[in-house]
């Protein structure tokens, strides 16, 4: 089989859509890359010497203990951009417990740190591209009505479909989104 | 008690957010990066709390009232509209681009990056921004 050039592949979405549609252009671009992948035999590299498959167990299992003591005590969702939302503007008068909640969380890589190493955090995004990604997740997340933690976590662990099309479409805008800034720009 | 309570869950999922990689933005754009050298590290994440989750929400639905005698408030919301789809869609694009959602985006202020800073100012300015359109729409 000969081997198909790297560079080919970002010319095959304009063919393919003759129709000047940026989006359309992308997300071929980026199935197209896959299909080359895998037919070229090295299905996906995966990039094993960052893959931490225990670590990131248990600290998923520790934030589903932490959604389910929140739901069995206080019987709140432990959505994180609701909780910080509800604490900007609280109307139910239910403030107290969500900031207690966020003084918990800000502060946990503190206490984190007295008992083991904190690991280091990379942060490869500009300041500028940090404003403007935290503008759309603020904006984002509460016409949505959750995030990561409120869809992704316990919407899923509920088997709610609303959260399973949330959960669906923001982890498909942020592998385009990905996609465009690491390989196409 | 209540709030005793909300703080050793904020400090839990912060604990799980830092252990499992979520809090290292570049952990989680090596998850996104489908196309590059994938680190497939945060689908173990979802694994392990939807695990746990599941279970316990399973719990939490034949109970009326929880441990403490609170109101349980489980999601009673099914509808699936552009809101929803639009909403998740522009955030995802900004998990994207900064690497951050809101959960890490926090636990990084707390741990004093500057760029940690930045992002979860620019976060509540983007919800404040969603109250004001709200309430001038409304």
């Amino acid at each position: 089989m000969t081997p198909v050039s790297c560079s080919l592949h970002s010319n095959i979405g304009p063919v393919l859509f003759t129709r000047n549609d940026a989006n359309l252009r992308v997300l071929s671009g980026l199935l197209v890359e896959l299909i080359y992948k895998f037919r070229r035999g090295d299905n996906m590299s995966v990039n094993w010497a960052e893959f931490t498959p225990w670590a990131s167990l248990i600290g998923g299992a520790l934030i589903g203990l932490s959604s389910a003591l929140f739901v069995l005590a206080n019987g709140r969702i432990a959505g994180i951009s609701g909780i910080l939302g509800g604490a900007l503007v609280s109307r139910d008068g239910g403030r107290i417990w969500r900031i207690m909640f966020l003084v918990g969380l800000i502060g946990s890589s503190f206490v984190y740190g007295l008992v083991t190493t904190l690991p280091q955090a990379i942060i490869e995004a500009s300041p500028y591209a940090l404003i403007v990604a935290g503008l759309l997740v603020g904006i984002g997340t509460r016409y949505g009505s959750g995030c990561t933690s409120g869809h992704g976590v316990v919407g899923l662990s509920r088997l709610s479909l609303r959260s399973l099309v949330a959960t669906t479409s923001f982890m498909a805008s942020g592998f385009v989104v990905v996609y465009v800034t690491k390989h196409l720009i | 008690m209540k709030n005793v309570l909300a703080l050793i869950s904020g400090l839990v999922f912060g604990f799980g957010l830092i252990l499992s990689g979520m809090a290292n933005p570049a952990k989680v754009i090596g998850f996104l990066d489908i196309a590059g050298s994938w680190d497939p590290s945060l689908a173990f994440v979802m694994g392990g709390a939807i695990a746990i989750g599941f279970f316990a929400f399973k719990y939490a639905e034949t109970r009326d009232t929880t441990f403490l005698g609170e109101e349980l408030n489980l999601p009673r919301n099914n509808t699936i509209d552009k809101r929803l789809i639009g909403g998740s869609l522009v955030f995802g694009a900004g998990w994207g681009l900064g690497g951050f959602c809101p959960g890490p985006g926090l636990v990084s202020l707390g741990m004093g990056y500057s760029g940690g800073i930045i992002f979860a100012l620019s976060m509540v300015v983007g919800m404040l921004a969603f109250e004001l359109i709200q309430k001038n729409s409304g």
